[in-house]
């Protein structure tokens, strides 16, 4: 966290700095020079041993003074030589040295610990971090640079309180966020801010491009934001120049990712062994193994070692009047799966110009072009019969030519299931995907009447995203058939773009002031926001026997325009293709107010007009919230003590709001009244085809959801700041949250304002900095802890109205999407033990199936005896860390993990075809006493397969998430090949994880209302990178 | 100077948002792009929420899927679920085997797809009453899409009363979802009200549609279909007045040959009363949108060229033993086909393509052949014959229907005349099969009239049905080794999921 402030080069900050340094010099300019010196030195960073470059030098009482060079070099003339010279920089403990005749002084700079001044973004603005009275935590780039994750929030799995990070193993997936729980049932999604410019997420940003990121949690600091803060809100701040120097800085890293665990299932005897007597147990005749002999690995086919490559080159530089930064990035990432590969550059350009002191212009642009990687499932690798061949090499009867065919499944899982080598070797690199984003902006701002700053800012975001497929014709060889099997007639190629469109325009007028004992920023401002989606999609494709030209391996070929229009046109479905347009305007007024530095005081306020409820005449949401601080250490009765060295009681409360109606395309104009075409009826001699339309639902009394928050806690650092504590118990509660309940009897259902769900929860940090004795060994610890509590308060109109999602149902009472079924007692051994048992009257059963326990005592299992068997909302999630330096050296280490969910299995049956078994089916019960858990093998047995607790697994883990090893050569050593500095390091993401579950990872994502479970998900890999990063 | 740059300043400023407010305000109006709202119907018909019926009645649940066959046809003994032991291997053991389960997917796909259907229906009724009632000058089309309305009101809940018994009837058009959470209603109730929308449709459709309608309903669809409602009540007289009403309406004949009528030639023939229109088109070759999965789940399960769909819903040996010898509807009821590795010789050619399937190891014997495709067509879309149509009501059913209403008033000589129009058109050309069925004894006439409704109406929906009614399922159905069934599995249970979402408002049927 130290480590946040010497980063931090802000604007603001620097006024209040120089505010502070005034009135120093104020009191002593009564003090006059005698004698006349001119003053070196170097000054130093205490903890680097760098050159500290732009710290501030100023002969105390006067206004001589200079900064720093790039070598951290000074020179003062006209010092007396009675004076006392301030070294004064950021984040760094101001040093005073009386000159005492000296003509040479070097001085050591540290870190300053209390942090006091530590500046943080708010949004439309910064603030002193003890001015603040709501929980933000600073992320700096250290802590997210030389990490291989190409999406920076990746690389905070465990390491902040209170945000949720699941992560996911495919290469370019972003990560899914919570901040302090599920609010809504319609998402979770934090919002982004990258400089200035609401987001849905940030996948168009180079990491190593990346100043600090603040994560806002509590209602003091997410209100400002109005209809988008419920969710929390995650600001990035992107690089600028710093004063008076010009950097290059390149890093580059090279990695390796590894699947470790594959999951267990059985090889070709075991499965023999088991089908065979399933086939029995179905009274079916055995099976013919004669063209089924293989003892495929299909996940050893299927997955690679995949190599990654990260570079960053940066350059910034200023003068007087300007400043610049440009950054260039690249990625490639190969995926787990073979043939699945990732890429993304990155530009990132900026300047900053003054007018005069009193204005100044600026812009910023951030490109990029991610290439998508072809993504494959897992899920069929998992499931393919081990008994299949591969390959075979078929020889055609009559041309006597030889090629290699993907041998096709068993006929017991064919129609489901094809060869899953298909995507790797046939389908592999043929989807094209890429996108496109450029946002910037350009401001102007003006100070006038000293303490009052009006910045106008414009911002626009052009997001495209295009994506082309191929599929061609696909043979298999099938022994069951003469000549080759065609598995699909076509060839198809699909073609999609869809392009978003955002226009941002800020409007901010700032007024700062210290005067007295009092401090106060005062801002308001205008704000609107536009939004523009729209989405094309098309396919065409060939039957075999009219194809023309064969299409070639060669994506030149794979457009629209490259099949026939005749043999079949544009194949369009109105579920993908569809646009909207959204607007938002904004009032914002804030206030953050401060007493003796003690007494501190804020409140935010936001109107917001939006399109989405304008329909039934919502339009207008007002959002709002006040914030309190006591900083009892600054009172005089703290003085005599010595343990507490920093002490600040906190509490807000606040109403935010979304406008969330949903991810359902059918979702965007919810106050219209809108038809949808349910496919056409046919007449005629002649065919004629007449679409059908029919209403999707109702149009309701629509509004905001609002979530009504609070939070109180205190920081504290004890022990000459070297402990920190800074525990916070939040409270959420979103009430009218936008619900569309399961509709009864086929019924449409309309969005209304129906549901009410709490979220609370205690988050700890904990840290400890210290050095080992006298020594050069400096090293950290660090903790945190969140706990969320999520309840769904009511969900409809009556008790009993719930949201189903498979297994997961969402109802009052109960966690959001918590699972739902039958808890499994054991297995039936034989036909006594069912009659003894309470009769299952919702399944027939029989020896062997599974024994549901009676929940509510009746004596007989019926649905009402289903209860919750899981949730997937973790109790507790806690990550450490701890770092170590000495000399050169650094060593840091990460570890993270979750506690208390469940995870619902749901990969490994169908009713429709026979997977590959789980190795733990090898225990199943074939008699009497042969197993109590795992059932026999059946498939007809319905009760087998309904939702209970046999398909929950223990979602708790623990993971070792990184290691990282790190030298920095000195610069002494560097200076002479003209080096600022070298720092090369080794680093290991996700070594070790230890997890209950059977799937690839413990980490199940899913939607609001259905997450963690498992329908085969990506295997995360272990990261090993290695890489250099040097400045000149 | 200063002072006057600010005052300028801030005057911009107020300026700049006054500007933004005015812009704005038109702004925050955004309507749906690119998707039509209530209001826009052409001329305020009332025609897209008709033909939006027509489009989802060959949908997956209501017809054309295994929802539809499970509940209609593989409970009796004549169908089987087919396919491999590992396809739906818990559908047989519900369907076939009588291990009803309330959380069974099918199931309650089955109920919604059909009361999904009838909401649309409602709402159609309400509107063109409503508009009726504000004075709104109704057009010829708005009367015929009210009697549509209806006719597919009363076809779903007659869906529903056969399957569940009592359910809950909705006859309003919803306007808050709270509004469906309402008790059941009892069977008769039921019937009443499709008493009652059949009478209304058969007053309101015409007995002819122009040519380009050709498939939607009519006045004699509604009749044939009030004739079946009548039946499942074993209303003898009822049933005998609409079925011969329907037969004496001059529009409909036994002259199309039986091979004829299940081919692609043969849709929309003479012996058509209703069947849901499906196409093809070179751009929708397997489209759900203009056709239908109908023949796709019935196709012979095979690979390759044999990969004609999934292979459910067959015919049993039993309904193939069912035949009289020689009777050709015999061969126009089973595809053969052959399993990996049997002689081709052990079966006979499938007429009139010659083909000889070879399916993969499969649990039934037969196919349904009266899905069975045309192999140009498969060439020319797909081979799971999507645009094959679904046929609902037929001629030859109205005969049988009023034949055995006759035989049981009494009145065998009239029932023995319907009987023998169906064995004769059967017969064809062949005089040594089939013979006329000539005995007066009721018993005897009876029996011969349901064998001969088993036969030509074999795997057409409603041979389950039909042993209800008969009071013979429990015999018929453990003869043919089906011993789960009891007499509670007449009726489902109803879907668990609705009695969830009830609250507690809908009791679950009997003995589940």
């Amino acid at each position: 966290m130290a480590k946040v402030i010497s980063n931090l080069q802000n604007k603001e900050s620097m006024k209040l700095k120089i505010a502070t340094m005034m009135h120093v010099l104020l009191f002593s300019f009564a003090l006059l020079a005698q004698q006349q010196l001119t003053v070196t030195g170097t000054v130093t960073e205490g903890a680097t041993g760098d050159p500290a470059i732009g710290v501030t030098v100023l002969v105390k009482g006067t206004t001589v003074g200079t900064v720093t060079d790039i070598d951290g070099n000074y020179t003062l003339s006209n010092v007396p030589a009675n004076a006392t010279i301030v070294f004064s920089y950021i984040g760094m403990t101001t040093i005073e040295e009386s000159v005492s005749g000296r003509s040479v002084i070097n001085v050591t700079m540290d870190e300053d610990v209390q942090a006091l001044e530590e500046v943080v973004v708010i949004g439309y603005g910064t603030a002193r971090k003890r001015d603040l009275t709501g929980s933000i935590v600073t992320i700096s780039a250290d802590e997210i640079a030389n990490r291989p994750s190409a999406n920076p929030l990746a690389s905070l799995q465990g390491k902040v309180a209170g945000v949720q990070i699941v992560n996911s193993g495919r290469a370019g997936q972003d990560p899914e966020i919570r901040i302090r729980g599920t609010n809504s049932v319609n998402g979770y999604k934090p919002l982004y801010i990258v400089d200035g410019l609401f987001s849905d997420n940030i996948s168009y940003i180079n990491p190593a491009d990346i100043q600090s990121m603040e994560i806002l949690k509590d209602p003091s600091s997410l209100a400002i934001f109005g209809m988008r803060g419920a969710n929390g809100v995650i600001i990035i701040t992107t690089k600028k120049a710093k004063a008076g120097q010009t950097i290059v800085n390149l890093n580059t890293s090279l990695g390796m990712k590894q699947i470790d665990d594959k999951i267990d299932v059985t090889n070709a005897a075991q499965f023999r062994e088991l089908y065979n007597e399933q086939r029995v147990n179905q009274g079916a005749l055995p099976f013919d193994y004669t063209n089924w002999g293989a003892d495929t690995n299909w996940q050893d086919e299927y997955f690679q070692s995949a190599f990654m490559l990260n570079s960053n080159a940066s350059i910034t530089g200023s003068t007087e009047k300007s400043k610049f930064y440009m950054g260039l990035g690249y990625t490639s990432e190969e995926g787990s799966i073979k043939t699945e590969k990732f890429s993304k550059i990155t530009v990132n350009l900026s300047s900053d110009y003054n007018v005069t002191d009193f204005l100044k212009f600026g812009f910023a642009v951030n490109g990029s072009k991610n290439k998508l990687p072809d993504a494959k499932s897992v899920a069929s690798v998992v499931r393919a019969a081990p008994i299949a061949p591969i390959f075979i090499d078929y020889t055609d009867p009559i041309t006597n030519t030889t090629e290699t065919l993907l041998h096709t499944m068993p006929d017991f899982q064919r129609a489901q299931l094809w060869n899953p080598l298909v995507e790797t070797h046939i389908r592999g690199n043929h989807n094209l995907g890429i996108n496109h984003r450029a946002a910037g902006n350009i401001y102007g701002e003006v100070n006038f009447l000293k303490n009052f700053t009006f910045k106008s800012t414009l911002f626009l975001d052009y997001n495209i995203s295009e994506a082309r497929s191929f599929s061609p014709v696909i043979y298999f060889y099938n022994p069951e058939i003469p000549g080759k099997e065609n598995m699909q007639n076509r060839q198809i190629i699909t073609q999609l773009k869809s392009t978003e469109y955002t226009a941002q325009g800020d409007y901010i007028l700032t007024y700062q002031n210290r005067f007295d004992n009092h401090s106060l920023t005062a801002m308001g401002g205008l704000t609107t926001n536009y939004r523009e989606f729209s989405l094309l999609n098309g396919e065409r494709s060939e039957l075999l026997n009219k194809i023309y030209f064969n299409i070639p391996d060669n994506h030149d070929k794979w457009w629209l325009t490259s099949l026939n229009n005749d043999g079949a046109k544009n194949q369009y479905d109105d579920g993908r293709i569809y646009q909207w347009k959204r607007f938002t305007m904004s009032y914002l007024l804030r206030a953050l107010y401060s007493y003796r530095d003690r007494y501190l005081f804020n409140a935010s306020y936001r109107r917001d007009g939006s399109s989405v409820f304008r329909g039934v005449n919502n339009t207008w949401g007002n959002f709002y919230t006040f914030g309190g601080g006591w900083v009892v250490s600054e009172e005089d009765f703290m003085k005599n003590q010595n343990a507490i060295d920093y002490l600040k009681l906190k509490g807000s409360w606040g109403v935010l709001g979304t406008e969330n109606t949903g991810i359902n395309i059918n979702n965007y104009y919810p106050t219209y009244p809108e038809l949808t075409s349910v496919g056409s009826a046919v007449f005629g001699p002649n065919e004629d085809i007449i679409p059908g339309y029919t209403k999707i639902y109702n149009v309701q009394d629509l509004d905001w959801e609002r979530t009504f928050s609070w939070e109180a806690g205190f920081e504290m650092n004890l022990l000459n700041q070297r402990l920190r504590v800074e525990p916070v118990y939040y409270h959420k509660r979103t009430k009218d949250i936008i619900v569309l309940l399961d509709s009864r009897g086929g019924a449409f259902n309309s969005l209304e304002n129906l549901g009410d769900i709490e979220n609370k929860g205690v988050e700890l940090s904990v840290s400890w900095n210290d050095k080992i004795g006298n020594s050069d060994f400096n090293y950290s610890l660090g903790a945190n802890i969140t706990t969320v509590n999520n309840k769904v308060i009511t969900l409809g109109r009556d008790e009993g109205d719930a949201i189903y999602d498979g297994v997961a149902r969402t109802v009052a009472g109960q966690p959001i999407g918590y699972f739902y079924g039958y808890v499994v007692e054991g297995v039936y051994q034989n036909n006594e033990d069912i009659k003894q048992a309470a009769p299952n009257t919702v399944y027939t059963v029989s020896p062997g199936d599974l024994k549901f326990k009676d929940i509510n005592g009746d004596n007989v299992i019926d649905q009402d005896d289903r209860t919750m068997i899981g949730k997937p909302h973790p109790d507790l999630t806690y990550g450490f860390n701890f770092t170590l330096d000495y000399k050169g050296m650094d060593l840091s280490a990460d570890i993270m993990g979750v506690y208390g969910n469940e995870i619902y299995r749901d990969w490994d049956v169908s009713s429709f075809a026979q997977f590959n078994y789980l190795t733990k089916r090898m225990d199943r019960w074939n008699g009497e006493g042969t197993s109590n858990w795992e059932p026999i093998l059946e498939p007809g047995r319905a009760v087998n397969r309904a939702f209970s607790s046999y398909f929950i697994e223990d979602g708790s883990f623990f993971r070792i998430r990184n290691i990282q090893l790190g030298y920095t050569l000195s610069p002494s050593l560097l200076q002479k090949i003209y080096l600022k500095s070298l720092r090369i390091y080794a680093n290991i993401e996700n070594l070790k994880t230890w997890s209950k579950n059977t799937g690839y990872t413990p980490e199940i994502g899913g939607s609001a209302i259905r997450s963690g479970v498992d329908t085969g998900t990506y295997p995360m890999p272990a990261v090993y990178t290695f890489g250099l990063n040097l400045t000149f | 100077m200063k002072n006057k740059i600010i005052k300028s300043f801030i005057i911009c400023v107020a300026g700049l948002f006054a500007l933004i407010q005015i812009n704005c305000s038109d702004l925050l109006d955004q309507e749906p792009q690119g998707k039509w709202t209530e209001g826009d119907n052409p001329g305020g018909s009332f025609q897209t929420d008709v033909f939006s019926l027509y489009a989802r009645m060959k949908g997956w649940g209501v017809t054309a899927g295994i929802p539809a066959f499970a509940v209609h046809s593989i409970r009796s003994e004549d169908v089987e679920k087919g396919s491999t032991v590992s396809d739906g291997s818990d559908v047989a053991s519900m369907y076939d085997n009588f291990n009803y389960n309330a959380s069974d997917g099918n199931l309650a796909s089955y109920y919604t797809s059909n009361y999904a259907l009838i909401h649309t229906a409602n709402t159609v009724i309400t509107d063109i009453n409503e508009a009726k009632d504000n004075g709104v000058t109704l057009q010829r089309i708005d009367s015929l899409c009210l009697g549509e309305a209806h006719f597919f009101r009363a076809f779903l809940y007659f869906n529903l009363v056969r399957a569940f018994g009592e359910v809950p009837l909705i006859d309003f058009k919803i306007t808050d979802a709270a509004e469906t959470n309402i008790p059941k209603s009892t069977a008769a109730e039921i019937y009443a009200l499709i008493d009652t929308d059949l009478a209304t449709a058969e007053s309101l459709l015409p007995a002819q549609w122009e040519s380009r309608y050709l498939g939607r309903v009519t006045w004699g669809a509604a009749r044939a279909l009030h004739a079946k409602t009548y039946m499942q009540r074993n209303d003898w007289s009822n049933m005998l007045t609409t079925a011969t009403d329907v037969i004496n309406s001059g529009l409909y004949n036994l002259s199309t040959p039986f091979n004829l009528i299940f081919r692609e030639g043969g849709e929309n023939s003479s012996e058509s009363i209703f069947e849901l229109q499906c196409t093809a088109t070179a751009a929708l070759p397997s489209s759900t949108n203009i056709g239908s999965q109908y023949a796709e789940v019935q196709g012979v399960r095979g690979a390759g060229n044999w990969d004609l769909g999934w292979g459910w819903n067959c015919p049993t040996p039993l309904l193939a033993n069912a035949f009289e010898e020689g009777d050709p509807r015999k061969d126009e009821t089973l595809l053969y086909f052959l399993k990996p590795g049997e002689d081709p010789q052990s079966i006979p050619v499938n007429t009139p393509y010659g083909e000889k399937p070879i399916a993969q190891e499969v649990m039934n014997r037969y196919y349904n052949k009266k899905v069975y495709t045309n192999p140009t067509l498969r060439t020319q879309f797909s081979k799971h014959g999507f645009w094959m149509n679904i046929r609902i009501l037929r001629i030859a059913e109205m005969y049988l229907i009023a034949a055995e209403a006759a035989n049981e008033l009494g009145n065998s000589t009239e029932a023995m005349n319907y009987l023998e129009q169906v064995r004769a058109r059967a017969r064809g050309n062949n005089t040594g099969v089939l013979p006329e069925v000539t005995t007066a004894n009721q018993a005897a006439l009876r029996n011969a009239i349901r064998h001969e409704r088993r036969v030509e109406l074999a795997v057409e929906w409603d041979r389950f049905y039909d042993l209800v009614r008969w009071g013979t399922a429990r015999n018929v159905l453990h003869a043919a080794g089906k011993t789960g069934y009891q007499d509670k599995h007449a009726l489902f249970p109803l879907p668990q999921a609705e009695i969830d979402k009830s609250n507690g408002v809908l009791i679950q049927n009997p003995n589940y």
